[in-house]
């Protein structure tokens, strides 16, 4: 999976290290709604 | 008539000889000052106008506009700033949105409008690079068949849900409380679903450390966001 992350005005790749922050927090955080 | 109160606004002939009267008259553009104390001592000295109500003056410290009302010096522009405005790109998993907090402001406002997602999802929401100590409770109840979801955490990795999106919008608002202090941030939000099957949320929480924060960041739940503007505004202290 590609993340694309976007700092300001910026719009690049994700970073290993951002791409599994952003995995973890998706799993940590699901959607509460159903 | 007080004495910035003008009868006339004059015009003047090549060569004409001013009045002290005439030059008083003139001076009637917004005197800027670099703080409130150069402000209180531009006025009421030899050779300065006398301060009255009508004055305003500029004040470059807080970039706002004040005008004298007989007493007191009042702040032009309804207490509400504009800080920034930005725009999303194109399927983005995530946006930080940098030098949003200050020590200009205490409390803040956050909007999310406009956009679209690639289906149901949520934002969640951090503040600089914190991952743990979010706080929330809230309920969200689904359009129809009213069902009524009670959400709550004492220690979680973001603020969820704090805008709602779908393939039609992003939908969401928050008041975020002492980001930039030294001392717990708190947050009040709503997002508004923009699908039929969705759902509206209410939400309180605020965030377990006296960490100073000048940006935050929105994070997919899944999927990803195109367009759409995130504006940041600043309540004036006053």
């Amino acid at each position: 999976m590609i993340y694309l992350v976007q700092i300001d005005d910026l719009v690049r790749e994700a970073t290993p290290e951002e791409a599994a922050q952003i995995e973890a927090q998706q799993a940590a955080e699901p959607n509460p709604v159903p | 008539m007080g004495a910035n109160a003008q009868t006339s606004v004059p015009a003047f002939v090549t060569g004409q000889v001013l009045t002290a009267q005439q030059q008083t008259e003139i001076n009637t553009g917004i005197p800027v000052f670099a703080t409130s104390v150069e402000r209180d001592a531009a006025f009421g000295g030899t050779g300065e106008k006398v301060l009255a109500q009508g004055q305003y003056a500029f004040i470059e410290a807080t970039n706002t506009t004040q005008f004298y009302d007989g007493s007191t010096w009042q702040t032009l522009g309804g207490g509400l700033t504009l800080i920034k405005a930005q725009t999303i790109g194109t399927t983005v998993s995530s946006v930080t949105v940098t030098g949003a907090f200050s020590a200009t402001y205490d409390t803040y406002f956050v909007t999310v409008s406009g956009g679209v997602a690639t289906g149901d999802i949520a934002l969640n929401l951090t503040l600089g690079a914190t991952a743990t100590g979010y706080a929330y409770a809230g309920n969200n109840i689904q359009y129809g068949t009213a069902t009524t979801n009670t959400n709550s955490s004492a220690n979680t990795s973001s603020w969820p849900s704090v805008v709602y999106c779908s393939t039609n919008a992003l939908s969401g608002e928050c008041f975020i409380d002492n980001p930039f202090a030294t001392k717990r941030t708190m947050i009040r939000y709503q997002a508004t679903g923009t699908s039929t099957t969705y759902f509206v949320n209410s939400n309180q929480g605020f965030l377990n450390d006296n960490t100073s924060y000048t940006a935050f960041t929105f994070t997919t739940t899944s999927g990803t966001i195109t367009g759409g503007t995130i504006r940041v505004y600043g309540y004036t202290n006053g």
